[in-house]
């Protein structure tokens, strides 16, 4: 008898820690979980000035942008803290393995209640997680009309706004002031004098460009400049043109676009040893004046300085227009967040939302990104900005950069680590280009 | 007749927890995996395509490469690390002041996680602000500052020998413990019959450290043939697709933007088999020479 109530006690054990680990799963948010920490706030007036719900409530937050955006984030967490009673707890995880932690947490119903999100453009996969009701309608959420309304139209389906984009980066030329000065170089306007100016610094002796390709995506950095320049100033459809099979990449213009980073390479513009090294060491290499040039988006402009706060680091487009052509500029849309159709706490994420879509929140935030506002109210007082924007201004054509958005599912990844793979002489851009015509075929017939 | 069914049913229970989380946690993922390889799963839905997956893996240059570089890891560090493993152990088989900690030293780096080992000698083989190459830069030897890790010749090698480096230790002690399983007798008659070193080694040690040899060379082969958390940390797989092992390459099409799970795991099940087939192969001939004592 003793051994059979043994066995018993030993299985009822087993099964209330299985069960226990089971119920993890659902207990997402956190602390106290009531009913009455999600209505509190909701009934509040107003999110900024609203006073304190009565039971705490946590959310969580999944992004990837923690490092880039410390400041401001640390600021947004203990401001919901003191003003609504939200604990907001953060899921930081590494760009690469961002989407694939998204997709999973959500296929097992347990994504955060709050989500980063890069846009809902056909082509990412927050496109379809929105498409399948993953993501809550935020129109109703206020101040959005603070907002420029391309901001919240490419983050809208079918009549319902799904996340708003904070800010517009650009990419173009982080450099070092004091290189160019030294140098004797004024910013070069046009591919003559950007070459003239490469083949200076590097008679100099000092790496004319950083490139941080260990890391695949920051190979797709000039590739994108190329593609504004040469393909969508002519033609501002045509990267839905390429996603649906109206345009080829395997083409001329294309394979100019790609060539640029290729030959630069050949010629020596980039350090030694560019494959091995990341995107950090290459920011810090032009912060602390061991190359001239970073050719990024806006947003690395942190690590660049970081590596010395004295340095005087400026902005300017890559000018790979010919003399007397005006030049394009691509800008990256910064993702926005997004609320989980199926948190427990909809009402209180939205007012946390709306905290965070405020003037004074984006104004920290802005602050950290280096990009530019989508929202009217915020006013940020900054050299390296004013220099972007001065940028943005006398660009002939501002573009929407290549990102695979309305392309084939995996066409990203192609060209992101295909283009690194490049520059270490493992494929050709024309390969790269006949297989992308390829993806997008075989896409197209699934279609059908 | 009842009473010896309940006590079956007894012994039954206590294997229920244990064959519980196996199902669980092993039997039912991979029949799902075996389901989802004919699918074309994003993460988010996926639509049934037969054999799709897999007669495009066999057309992929891409997926050829990670097969190749992946048997260059296995055959590279299953050599070096027996060869050196058992080299260390045949020099630390004594007693003697400073072998116990000789024996620690090596087998150290074996306890650490090889992410953290990787990203660890990842920075120290970085090209431009590495340890390795910033020391080779103060002792004047800048021909020998090399790109270790981006130019694919070297990164492949880095990746060998780092592996060879942590696990070596762990190599070692399983050879340890055959050496000092050797009765002593047979040496001193060896020692009779005039047997030099190299004699000994050849018609005592080596036969007779059969069985530690067996599992040495097993562990290792499928551990490279699995190879991922030094590939990951050090090279991405990179540049490009130069280092990719087949492990990494799955993590790749499967997570890496605009993740194809279906095809990865298409991909994961012939891994699965590959290693199978190997494995039962290697079992067959190393048991063949193993000596009964």
């Amino acid at each position: 008898m003793k051994k059979w109530a043994g066995i018993t006690m030993t299985l009822a054990l087993t099964t209330v820690v299985a069960l226990t680990g089971c119920s993890d799963k659902n207990n997402s948010s956190g602390a106290s979980d009531s009913g009455a920490g999600a209505s509190s706030p909701a009934s509040s007036p107003s999110g900024t000035t609203s006073a304190k719900p009565a039971d705490p409530v946590t959310l969580r937050l999944s992004t990837w942008d923690y490092s880039d955006r410390k400041t401001s984030t640390d600021a947004f967490i203990a401001a919901v803290k003191e003003k609504f009673n939200v604990t907001i707890q953060l899921e930081n995880v590494p760009t690469d393995q961002y989407e694939s932690m998204i997709k999973a947490k959500f296929a097992a119903e347990d994504g955060a209640d709050i989500v980063n999100l890069h846009s809902v453009l056909p082509g990412n996969y927050e496109n379809e997680l929105a498409q399948r009701g993953m993501f809550a309608d935020i129109s109703d959420v206020g101040g959005l009309d603070d907002y420029l309304s391309s901001a919240k139209e490419i983050n809208t389906i079918d009549g319902k706004l799904y996340t708003v984009s904070i800010s517009s980066d650009a990419l173009g030329v982080l450099y070092n002031k004091k290189v160019f000065k030294d140098a004797g170089l004024a910013v070069p306007t046009n591919i003559d004098e950007f070459t003239a100016a490469m083949d200076k610094i590097k008679a100099a002796g000092i790496a004319p460009i950083a490139g941080g390709f260990k890391d695949s995506w920051a190979a797709q950095i000039i590739p994108f400049i190329a593609i504004a320049q040469y393909m969508q100033t002519g033609d501002h459809d045509i990267i839905k043109k390429l996603g649906d099979g109206r345009a080829k990449y395997n083409e001329p213009t294309f394979i100019k676009a790609e060539n640029v980073q290729s030959d630069w390479a050949k010629k020596g513009y980039f350090q030694n040893n560019f494959l091995g090294s990341d995107i950090n060491v290459a920011s810090a290499m032009v912060g602390t004046g061991k190359a001239a040039m970073l050719i990024c988006g806006t947003w690395q402009f942190k690590a660049v300085q970081d590596a010395d706060p004295a340095a005087e680091i400026g902005f300017f487009a890559l000018p790979l227009n010919a003399p007397g052509e005006q030049v394009t500029i691509p800008t990256a849309s910064v993702g926005g967040l997004a609320i989980n159709a199926h948190s427990k706490h909809v009402d209180v994420a939205k007012k946390v939302l709306e905290y965070y879509l405020s003037a004074e929140n984006q104004t920290r935030v802005i602050a950290d990104l280096k990009g530019n506002t989508t929202n009217t109210k915020v006013k940020v007082e900054d050299h390296f900005l004013s220099e972007v924007n001065a940028a943005l201004t006398g660009a002939g054509y501002v573009a929407s950069h290549w990102h695979g958005f309305f392309q084939a599912a995996g066409i990203g990844t192609h060209f992101d680590k295909g283009w690194q793979n490049v520059l270490a002489g493992g494929t050709t851009n024309e390969k790269l280009a006949e297989e992308a015509d390829k993806i997008v075929a075989e896409e197209l017939t699934k279609k059908k | 007749m009842r009473y010896h069914t309940v006590i079956r049913l007894k012994w039954f229970l206590f294997v229920v927890p244990a064959l519980l989380i196996y199902l669980v946690f092993f039997i039912v993922p991979s029949a799902s995996s075996a389901f989802y390889s004919l699918t074309d799963w994003d993460g988010i839905s996926y639509r049934f395509v037969g054999m799709e997956n897999y007669i495009k893996m066999f057309q992929d240059d891409k997926i050829a490469l990670a097969f190749r570089n992946t048997l260059f890891y296995a055959v590279g560090i299953t050599i070096l690390q027996n060869v050196s493993g058992l080299a260390m152990a045949l020099l630390l088989d004594r007693k003697g002041r400073g072998v116990s900690a000789l024996r620690m030293f090596y087998f150290m780096p074996a306890v650490f996680s090889p992410l953290v080992l990787g990203y660890v000698w990842g920075f120290m083989l970085e090209p431009n602000i590495g340890a390795v190459n910033s020391l080779l830069g103060a002792l004047h030897l800048p021909s020998l500052q090399l790109d270790w890790l981006g130019n694919p010749a070297y990164g492949k090698w880095m990746i060998v020998l780092i592996t060879v480096w942590q696990f070596l230790g762990y190599t070692m002690v399983i050879y340890l413990a055959g050496l000092q399983g050797i009765p002593a007798e047979l040496y001193e008659a060896g020692d009779i019959d005039g047997a030099g070193r190299l004699s000994r080694f050849r018609h005592v040690t080596f036969p007779l450290i059969a069985p530690s040899f067996t599992i040495n060379i097993l562990l290792t082969t499928i551990g490279c043939l699995k190879l991922f958390d030094q590939i990951f940390a050090m090279t991405r797989g990179g540049p490009g697709y130069a280092t990719q092992s087949v492990a990494t390459m799955i993590y790749t099409i499967g997570f890496g933007p605009g993740g194809k799970w279906g095809y990865g795991t298409a991909v994961s099940i012939v891994l699965f088999l590959f290693i199978l087939i190997l494995t039962v192969f290697q079992v067959t001939i190393l048991r063949k020479r193993e000596v009964e004592m």
